[in-house]
């Protein structure tokens, strides 16, 4: 989850030396959690364009929100290796039990799916799905549901 | 260098570089296109153009294809219609079809080929919910359900404006044009000169009138049919070599006797002529810049018009340092209104509220002009009432069946009809200035020149720059201005200036390449390969002719603006003057 309280002169220091326009939109997705209008200015100001340019670049790539996501995204792998070993069937299983579509995030703001995961790259341990930063190898869809309702049981506890 | 095509051998001069779809319209062969356009380069996005070429395994987009010697070209074999009919029924398949009431529907680029290559319109047809966007501010309406994604306005925003606001948002079948954050258009520094409307080859960007009202056209009707309204009409320098296209005429007819006439039969009460303004503009502007010539306080020491409400819009937003640079002189369509609702109204003894003034303009962006804060002369009455584009009176025209081709050539009716020739060179790039040192130069300064022609700064480039030598600073250095057409040019002139690279005098920017002949709202032409510059050609080329042949070519000479001057308004820049000639101008966020 993104930290919203970093100032734009923060941000705009940090993306002075970025070689892309690419790279200074993924800084802000990761510093913020989703691309804010902010970031879309200070990227404008940094690179000197016009930020319907910026936009209509963060828009092409799916690895870009525009919106606050959980604290927990899944990415559910769609890649042809995943999806023929049952990807669909997952992540149908994480909607029903999470209660949203992909794309959205629950009413608690602790979990987002991602729209769209393409490919990303190990087909060998098909198929896969990632939280956050673990990955789940040659899973399943009563394994994935056990470990999004553990995550779930935490966050409560820590909650209390 | 000879080229084959369709079975017959021919020879193609001047070939080096040339397209093949560039050669066959030279050679009378029609290839269908929406995309390319000769001002903006390749975007071979709509593929509509594909041929054959011997020697190819795959269909090839004519426009992206150099000819070479010996190539043998197919534009009609059965493979290639059938590409092309595929093509366009999938460019047609999540259109919205609603052609007779469209804007666009007799100059349609989409409908033209589709018509051509006798479409199935429903053939790939699907359930599409049609997009609506909120845009009930802007000045120029974007239909995504229209847009075929040709490119063109996001390529001329960038490259010929640089303003860059419109651009691809989304990726594949989801894909709009858009601005930042799917916004409006008011949202972004957009300067609505309407370069994008005059690219587009279909009705998914068009003039709009930035209020709720949707159909300004009929409340103008409307006006028209009260009796007591008094609606008069002045018409753009441009208009006059333009408005014919709208009737199948060649660009740049001159076709300015039926258009007054045509107007007539519309009802107007008054027909006038915008070029006299545009006398009152120069003497105005002519003293200014004299006064101001040697008097300058800051660093930058030039002059910049203020005709052009697309320029004046981006150098408030992009460079409010250079506001006091700005002309103080409104352009021809305010000082119009404002002597039309004083001078005009006392003179025939009606309420100015009682009269409505209407704008003839081939500009996209003159209505919201007539809407800016702080233009009008008295802040209760509004100086231009209604602005009307080209492209819409081409169509009132239509609507009220006058056969404009075979109307009789009427006159202007006084008192606000007589205008000399520097008022009509206002409608292409470098008339601004030509006039100005015309009367700058004899009126104000008392030197009688012989050649009043400046052919340095006539033509189609961006920059053009011009030394009078009849005309000195303090410090002796010839007078040196700048004439400068499209944004990015205009841009590059402001850099050179503020960095002491270059001086002028005087600057004058046009928004649009080439002029007001150019303007978002000229009527869109009905040709093999969209043109606009070569249009603009035709139709700048025919002002200068009519010019050439006026017996009045100096607008301090023009007896209405004398008159005038003496009966009403005193002397040019006097204190009457200032009030209803001249505005303030105030910088603008860029970003809302």
């Amino acid at each position: 989850m993104g930290d919203l309280t970093v100032t734009k002169s923060a941000f705009k220091k940090r993306i002075t030396n970025e070689p892309s326009i690419l790279t200074a939109l993924q800084q802000a997705q990761e510093v913020y959690g989703y691309i804010t209008p902010d970031a879309v200015a200070v990227v404008a100001d940094v690179f000197e364009v016009s930020q319907s340019r910026v936009y209509s670049t963060a828009t092409f790539y799916h690895q870009f929100t525009f919106a606050p996501r959980g604290k927990h995204v899944i990415s559910v792998c769609m890649g042809t290796a995943c999806y023929v070993l049952g990807a669909q069937e997952i992540l149908n299983a994480i909607e029903d039990e999470l209660g949203i579509k992909a794309g959205g995030v629950t009413t608690d703001g602790l979990f987002s799916i991602e729209h769209n995961t393409r490919c990303v790259g190990d087909c060998a341990s098909a198929p896969i799905v990632i939280i956050g930063e673990r990955w789940f190898n040659k899973t399943n869809t009563t394994k994935m549901l056990a470990v999004i309702r553990k995550i779930k049981k935490d966050e409560q506890e820590g909650a209390q | 260098m000879k080229i084959n095509v369709n079975g017959n051998e021919y020879e193609i001069k001047g070939a080096s570089g040339k397209t093949v779809l560039e050669a066959c319209a030279d050679i009378g062969v029609n290839i269908p296109n929406l995309c390319y356009s000769k001002n903006l380069g390749l975007l071979s996005s709509c593929r509509a153009c594909v041929v054959e070429i011997e020697g190819r395994w795959n269909l090839v987009p004519a426009c992206g294809v150099n000819i070479a010697d010996g190539m043998i070209i197919k534009t009609n074999s059965p493979r290639v219609l059938d590409a092309r009919k595929t093509v366009l029924e999938l460019l047609l398949s999540d259109h919205e079809l609603d052609c007779l009431k469209c804007s666009r529907t007799s100059d349609c680029r989409l409908k033209k080929a589709s018509e051509d290559a006798q479409c199935d319109a429903k053939r790939f047809a699907r359930d599409k919910e049609f997009v609506t966007v909120d845009q009930k501010n802007d000045y120029i309406r974007r239909n995504p359900n229209k847009c075929i994604m040709c490119g063109r306005c996001v390529k001329v925003c960038a490259i010929h404006q640089q303003v860059d606001v419109l651009a691809v948002n989304g990726r594949g079948f989801e894909s709009t044009v858009g601005v930042a954050w799917d916004k409006e258009l008011g949202s972004v520094p957009c300067i609505t000169c309407g370069q994008c409307v005059a690219n587009c080859p279909t009705a998914a960007l068009e003039e709009a009138q930035a209020t709720n009202r949707h159909d300004h056209l009929q409340l103008l009707k409307e006006k028209i049919a009260d009796d007591k309204t008094h609606v008069i009409i002045a018409t753009a320098p441009s208009t006059r070599v333009a408005i014919g296209e709208g009737f199948g005429m060649k660009s740049g007819t001159n076709v300015q006797g039926k258009m007054v006439t045509a107007l007539k039969k519309l009802g107007f009460d008054r027909i006038f002529d915008l070029n006299l303004a545009a006398d009152f503009t120069i003497m105005e502007e002519g003293v200014e810049f004299i006064s101001k010539l040697d008097n300058w306080e800051g660093e930058v020491k030039t002059l910049f018009t203020s005709c052009c409400p697309g320029w004046i819009n981006y150098v408030t937003m992009m460079h409010p340092d250079l506001i006091p640079n700005i002309s103080t002189t409104k352009s021809p369509q305010q000082i119009f209104g404002a002597l039309a609702k004083t001078y005009y109204a006392d003179k025939i003894d009606i309420e100015p509220k009682n009269i409505f003034m209407v704008m003839l303009m081939p500009c996209v962006t003159k209505s919201s002009e007539a809407n800016r804060k702080g233009i009008d002369a008295n802040s209760r009455i509004k100086d231009v009432d209604m602005v009307v584009t080209v492209r819409e009176m081409i169509r009132l025209i239509k609507e009220s069946g006058i056969d404009f081709k075979n109307l009789d050539d009427g006159k202007y009716d006084d008192p606000m009809g007589l205008s000399s020739g520097a008022g009509l060179i206002f409608g292409t790039t470098g008339g601004v200035t030509e006039a100005a040192l015309r009367t700058v130069c004899e009126h104000i300064m008392g030197k009688k020149m012989e050649n009043i022609e400046f052919h340095d700064l006539r033509g189609e480039k961006g920059i053009k720059v011009a030394n009078v030598r009849d005309l000195k600073d303090k410090n002796g250095n010839n007078i040196r201005a700048a004439v400068v057409s499209g944004i990015t040019n205009a841009e590059r002139v402001i850099q050179d200036i503020k960095s002491g690279y270059e001086h002028y005098h005087y600057v004058e920017v046009m928004a649009c390449p080439g002029g007001c002949v150019n303007g978002g709202a000229m009527p869109a032409h009905d040709a093999i390969i969209q043109d606009n510059f070569g249009n603009a050609r035709n139709r700048s080329k025919t002002i200068y002719n009519m010019d050439q042949y006026n017996n009045l070519r100096r607008s301090h000479e023009n007896p209405v603006v004398k008159q005038i001057y003496d009966e009403f308004l005193g002397k040019p820049n006097g204190k009457k003057a200032h009030e209803l000639l001249h505005t303030t101008h105030t910088p603008r966020k860029k970003y809302n």
